[in-house]
């Protein structure tokens, strides 16, 4: 199984599950963040962390702590046409 | 048009997405007319205004503010008090913002809601749109950013939209003030008919059944009978009927994740809204460009490099040669011609000298030591507002958590930290911006260690009194310790006072936008006027109180000598307490007491104490009385004690906590006192 945190950049995926709890899932799920959505991965921060994603055409920013915790389906690159 | 209700003021409750255009749309509305303050309990800014309108041929009209003067005799011209909550993503209880949004709307009912959407970001700022939606009061909403749609690539069919929605929208471009009158007008109509639309989602028929039998049962709006299904905390606590909690139990044992299910439909609706009514035009340039924008700013060679010049030119333009330029301009119109145009003036009229020196000495020179600061501290604001409205400002913050995780903070907390090396005064008041409670006192406690630009004369005149070869490293060296001492502090109270989990870090990075002007001097006008009022106030009363505790003795006659004043009773008293830092005559002591008032005035006092009028008299006595370690342990204490009062009253209506202030003041006079101690004693051996 795949997390948020195992996509490269440019690297798509399908939100399967979120395992986090209290305020943190709630928030994500507020942003869109939801089973059944697609999420791209745009890069790392120069420091490795957060990470900055593009989701229902904005751009979010999460840490690799939380995003390992959110698991996805990857969509292979063959499927993806780039823009 | 309907006839609305003349002479009755509406409330209009704005709401809607940060990022979203909502001040600027606020902005337009109530032109300069509003009032900030503080929502009760929280360090939540709460921002009303008013926006005036007038009948003319039964057609209202938007008063814009220019010919406000026309109608201000004219009967029929009404108000509408626009109250801008905070920007929000959701009516979830996540943080302190989205409770006060949903207790607003629940408690004080304003007559509208006026929802402001951004075109350019629609599914995300519609899920807001849903939940408001079932707070069953009336409410419109702004389709903002119209004019940015077409770069975009999009076009929005409105009446699908609406249809789909069941909301009246009006669609407006705030940063150019269009549509905002039909806006205006639209939405006097609706909140004169009273209008609460259906519901635009619609949920499967069990939990609809569960969702009326709450609101019945607790009598609460529909969003909120939602929320207890979903176990909100705050609302759960409330609830009145036995009943409600067996529906609760009910539901949860066929649907395991309420909280999911809900925002699954919402998102679900909104998708279908969006498919209905948006069509792709073209390619997004807002997107490309902002894409190319982060390829360099977000580099992960180039961002800290870019970051660190971003931030040096501003540093550069303000304390440097420019802002110093503004700087000495200020000081020569205030300090140096106004002062002598009243003290002449009080000649002229025999006004006693007392007056005089309280007027002259006193109350100018010890204000006009802090308005002098006045154009760097706008020029400060100007590009910091520049930065923040563009969209860098995120980034920065995206680019230095990873570093700040490790103080038990959050990158967002940077910006505020680095303006402090500037005034802590509005270091402190711009922490407002960051969302969490515990993220805002955390860096609220460790901002006045950053080494504003009042402490630079102190150092300059010491360092040319007893460093004179080695003036940049000792500087640097203190810079440096600030620093320092704020990383411990921030990793004590953060394991301490403030222990808790690090909050989580959930950012939006909005797209590169280009500021008006207008937004951007309104904006930095915004956070100015705090300061200008501060100076106003607080200092003046603190110059009046220093000024005559230097001037009077115990029996409240003017002394010729301040050695005999209560200031110099107070300064020997206290003076044995720095006996173990190194600098226990009483001028030292009566000085880093006048430093409570201005940082600079600790440079002031001494020059007058030292019965010297020049920089290079004040030098040679420094350089007698003082010995290089004790300097330095003077210089230290001077560092990272108190701020000033300005700093004081700020931090406590940031902190909203006389408890917590206090402390802060504590700590920095304690981590001072050790520090400065420490440096004397340890040196001692040495030297």
């Amino acid at each position: 199984m795949n997390t948020l945190n195992d996509l490269q950049p440019n690297e798509s995926g399908i939100i399967t599950e979120i395992n986090l709890i209290g305020i943190m899932k709630r928030r994500l799920i507020d942003l869109g963040v939801t089973p059944g959505t697609e999420i791209t991965m745009l890069r790392r921060a120069p420091l490795g962390d957060p990470v900055e994603f593009s989701i229902l055409g904005y751009n979010l920013s999460l840490r690799r702590k939380e995003a390992k915790n959110i698991l996805i389906e990857k969509i292979e690159k063959a499927g993806v046409s780039n823009d | 048009m309907t006839k609305t209700d003349l002479g009755k003021e509406y409330v209009f409750a704005l709401a809607g997405n940060p990022n979203s255009g909502k001040t600027t749309l606020f902005n337009e509305l109530t032109g300069s007319h509003y009032q900030v303050g503080n929502w009760a309990g929280v360090t939540v800014e709460r921002k009303e205004g008013i926006c005036k309108y007038v009948f003319h041929n039964h057609i209202t009209h938007f008063d814009t503010h220019e010919h406000e003067s026309e109608h201000k005799h004219d009967e029929s011209h009404n108000h509408i008090r626009i109250v801008d909550l905070p920007g929000i993503y959701s009516l979830s209880p996540n943080s302190a913002e989205e409770v006060i949004t949903r207790d607003y709307i629940i408690k004080e009912k304003p007559d509208l809601i006026l929802n402001i959407v951004d075109a350019t970001n629609l599914e995300r700022n519609l899920y807001l749109t849903t939940q408001l939606a079932e707070m069953e009061t009336p409410m419109i909403i702004a389709l903002n950013m119209m004019d940015a749609l077409e770069s975009n690539g999009a076009a929005i069919d409105i009446e699908a939209l609406e249809k789909k929605i069941g909301i009246k929208i009006m669609p407006i471009s705030a940063s150019k003030g269009r549509g905002v009158q039909d806006l205006v007008t639209a939405a006097l109509e609706t909140a004169a008919h009273h209008e609460v639309k259906c519901y635009p989602v619609s949920y499967k028929p069990h939990i609809e059944k569960a969702v009326r039998e709450i609101k019945e049962l607790e009598n609460v709006p529909r969003l909120c009978a939602i929320k207890i299904l979903e176990n909100d905390e705050r609302l759960s606590s409330n609830i009145q009927n036995e009943k409600t909690y067996d529906i609760i139990k009910n539901t949860n044992s066929l649907v395991t994740d309420m909280e999911t299910y809900f925002a699954d439909e919402r998102y679900r609706f909104i998708r279908s809204a969006a498919h209905d009514a948006v069509t792709k035009t073209g390619p997004n340039k807002q997107a490309e460009r902002t894409k190319k924008i982060d390829a360099v700013v977000n580099h992960p060679a180039l961002a800290i490099p870019i970051f660190i010049g971003i931030m040096f030119l501003i540093f550069q333009i303000t304390f440097g040669a420019f802002g110093t330029m503004l700087s000495d301009l200020v000081d020569t119109l205030f300090n140096v011609h106004f002062a002598s145009l009243v003290s002449g003036c009080f000649e002229r009229w025999n006004v006693s000298s007392f007056l005089t020196g309280l007027v002259v000495d006193g109350i100018i020179s010890g204000v006009g030591g802090v308005v002098t600061f006045f154009p760097q501290i706008m020029l400060l604001f100007l590009f910091l507002s520049f930065l923040e409205d563009s969209g860098y400002m995120a980034r920065t913050a995206f680019i230095m958590d990873k570093l700040f995780v490790k103080l038990g903070l959050s990158g967002k907390s940077f910006v505020p930290m680095i303006m402090g090396f500037g005034c802590s005064v509005p270091a402190i008041m711009s922490v407002r911006t960051l969302e969490n409670e515990r993220d805002r006192k955390l860096t609220l406690l460790l901002i006045p260690f950053m080494s504003c630009g009042a402490k630079m004369p102190v150092y300059a005149i010491f360092t040319a009194a007893l460093f004179p070869n080695h003036a940049g490293i000792v500087t640097f060296s203190l810079y440096f310790l600030g620093i320092i001492l704020g990383i411990l502090s921030g990793i004590i109270f953060s394991k301490t006072v403030l222990k808790g989990d690090i909050p989580p870090f959930v950012l939006e990075l909005p797209p590169y936008r280009m500021p008006t002007l207008k937004s951007t001097f309104h904006h930095m006008w915004d956070k100015a006027k705090d300061f200008a009022v501060r100076a106003g106030t607080v200092l003046l009363l603190a110059s009046i109180i220093i000024w005559l505790l230097q001037n009077l003795d115990l029996s409240l006659h003017m002394v010729s000598d301040s050695r005999d004043s209560i200031i110099g009773h107070i300064g020997r008293i206290i003076a044995p307490v720095f006996t173990p830092c190194g600098f226990g005559n009483w001028q030292a002591a009566v000085s880093l007491i006048s430093g409570f008032a201005a940082k600079e005035a600790v440079v002031s006092t001494m020059s007058i104490l030292y019965g010297v009028n020049s920089t290079t008299g004040l030098v040679s006595s420094l350089s007698q009385v003082f010995t290089p370690l004790s300097a330095y342990s003077f210089l230290v204490f001077v560092l990272l004690y108190v701020p000033c009062v300005a700093a004081v009253s700020a931090l406590k209506t940031e902190l909203n906590s006389k408890k917590l202030t206090f402390f802060s003041v504590c700590w920095q006079i304690g981590a001072a006192w050790i520090m400065s101690a420490l440096v004397y004693q340890i040196g001692s051996l040495f030297v």
